[in-house]
């Protein structure tokens, strides 16, 4: 059979669907759409490749059934497909938003998993002695950054952005945590053979969520487009930590106008070298928390100088 | 003066259409003129920088009917597909051929009237919208937020877009032009 006739069928099959569902029949609409998908797919394989437009109307038309079909599984692996292929950019561009709401909303009756990050301001009131306002602002912001109580916390705590963000599918986690494991180990020994030096030993730090976001040009969809998606990094590095291929700590901040904890990863050979260089047990400002798989221990470090 | 009466045979004439859809565009766009007029309605159709009237005749949807089109943003939309093809036909001479799916909807792929069905390399796309209550500037408005996003590589080009604003009774065409 040709495109023509396959085309054809899906499209009176479609119309179909779409009458059963403006009816509110959405089960036949569903079985419908199903029958729409398999006509569109096989018109897509009776395709001339050298008839791009319609190739790429044909692709994303025949994905979308899929999605209307409810079936997200035959979503991925046609999309999969299509993506390993040469379509014109708008059908691409389409192809990768269809894969990404199937994939987000994989059922619109089952529970779906959301990391919800809260962004909120808090104001602290600090009491000090000093010569001056600019001193008084110095001793205040060592009194936050060393985590100090405050005189009075002053009232609620400003809500800044809540942004809930849905969880990916496994296969993409998959892949992000290859790709956070190799850019880490990479930089190690490229560090680690850039600083070999016996009479200067220096070891860099580890690396945060977000460098690594920044580092695999990682960006947040939707509203906050461009911002680095720390969450995905974290999300494949906290699986790396799980399967013990990395270890993580957590550190005190150390910058100015940064306060708590920072989590740090790095590959159990750089702890290595890491722990070679603790000179000093009761050096406990320089206290790294380690967590390799589910155990957690400290250890008293201090950085070589 | 055009005069049409809404018809549930649409697809007799647009190969891309089927016969349960065009009874639901009928059906939807009843449903939509009756919000705010009574039959006969004139429309003033724009096709670029041309005006045409169009009268529009329909049988007042009864209360089953009413009914089932309650949901207003699902009405409004299918029944501005039914309007925007009847003037489409009506005034420009050009009917859908091909319908293909996209995410949210699906696109009128459209040619000459009597031309057959082709294949989709030769097709302009059709993108269709509609507008309730609003006034003519919102269907403008609507008109220029289309072909912007078709223009953005959003969609594929070429592209006809076609508005109809219900209550103002203004059916607007646009080329999307890439300069």
């Amino acid at each position: 059979m040709s495109w023509d006739l396959y085309h054809s069928q899906s499209e009176k099959l479609a119309g179909e669907a779409e009458a059963l569902r403006m009816r509110g029949d959405h089960r036949a609409a569903a079985d419908m759409y199903q029958r729409a998908a398999e006509a569109e797919e096989a018109a897509l394989r009776a395709l001339d490749p050298a008839q791009s437009r319609t190739r790429g109307i044909t692709a994303v038309s025949a994905l979308s059934l899929w999605h209307k079909a409810g079936r997200t599984s035959d979503v991925l692996r046609l999309g999969e497909q299509l993506r390993k292929g040469r379509l014109p950019h708008f059908a691409e561009a389409q192809v990768r938003e269809i894969m990404d709401v199937a994939a987000h909303s994989h059922s619109s009756t089952s529970q779906k998993r959301f990391e919800v990050e809260i962004t909120f301001r808090q104001t602290l009131r600090y009491s000090v002695d000093a010569a001056n306002y600019k001193r008084a602002e110095r001793e205040a912001m060592a009194l936050w950054r060393t985590g100090q109580m405050a005189v009075e916390n002053a009232g609620a705590c400003e809500l800044v952005d809540v942004r809930p963000i849905s969880t990916q599918v496994e296969s993409r986690v998959d892949q992000d945590t290859l790709d956070a494991y190799r850019y880490l180990r990479n930089r190690e020994l490229v560090i680690e053979t850039l600083d070999a030096d016996e009479f200067d030993p220096t070891v860099h730090d580890a690396v945060s969520a977000d460098e690594v976001a920044r580092h695999l040009n990682w960006r947040r969809p939707g509203n906050a487009a461009g911002q680095s998606d720390t969450a995905r990094a974290a999300r494949a590095l906290d699986r790396l930590c799980a399967e013990r291929r990395v270890v993580c700590f957590t550190r005190s901040h150390t910058r100015l106008r940064e306060t708590g904890e920072i989590r740090l990863y790095c590959t159990p050979q750089h702890l290595a070298l890491l722990s070679s260089m603790i000179v000093d047990e009761h050096a406990e400002d320089t206290a790294l928390t380690v967590q390799v798989g589910t155990d957690r221990w400290t250890i008293f470090a201090e950085p070589a100088r | 003066m055009n005069t049409r009466r809404l018809d549930p045979h649409l697809h007799l004439r647009h190969p891309g259409l089927t016969r349960a859809l065009a009874e639901c565009y009928a059906e939807a766009a009843s449903v939509c003129l009756h919000r705010h007029h009574e039959p006969p309605a004139e429309y003033d159709v724009w096709d670029r920088d041309q005006r045409q009237g169009l009268q529009l005749e329909w049988d007042a949807p009864d209360e089953r009917c009413l009914a089932a089109w309650a949901n207003e943003i699902d009405t409004t939309e299918a029944g501005a597909v039914g309007i925007v093809l009847t003037a489409l036909e009506t005034c420009i001479g050009l009917v859908a051929v091909r319908r293909a799916e996209t995410l949210t909807g699906s696109d009128y792929y459209i040619a000459p009237a009597g031309m057959g069905r082709t294949d989709l390399e030769q097709c302009s796309r059709l993108e269709i919208s509609g507008v309730d209550r609003g006034s003519a500037s919102n269907v403008y408005r609507r008109v220029a937020e289309k072909i912007e996003q078709a223009i953005r590589g959003e969609s594929n080009l070429p592209a006809l877009v076609g508005v109809v604003g219900f209550k103002v009774r203004l059916i607007v065409f646009e080329p999307v032009e890439d300069e």
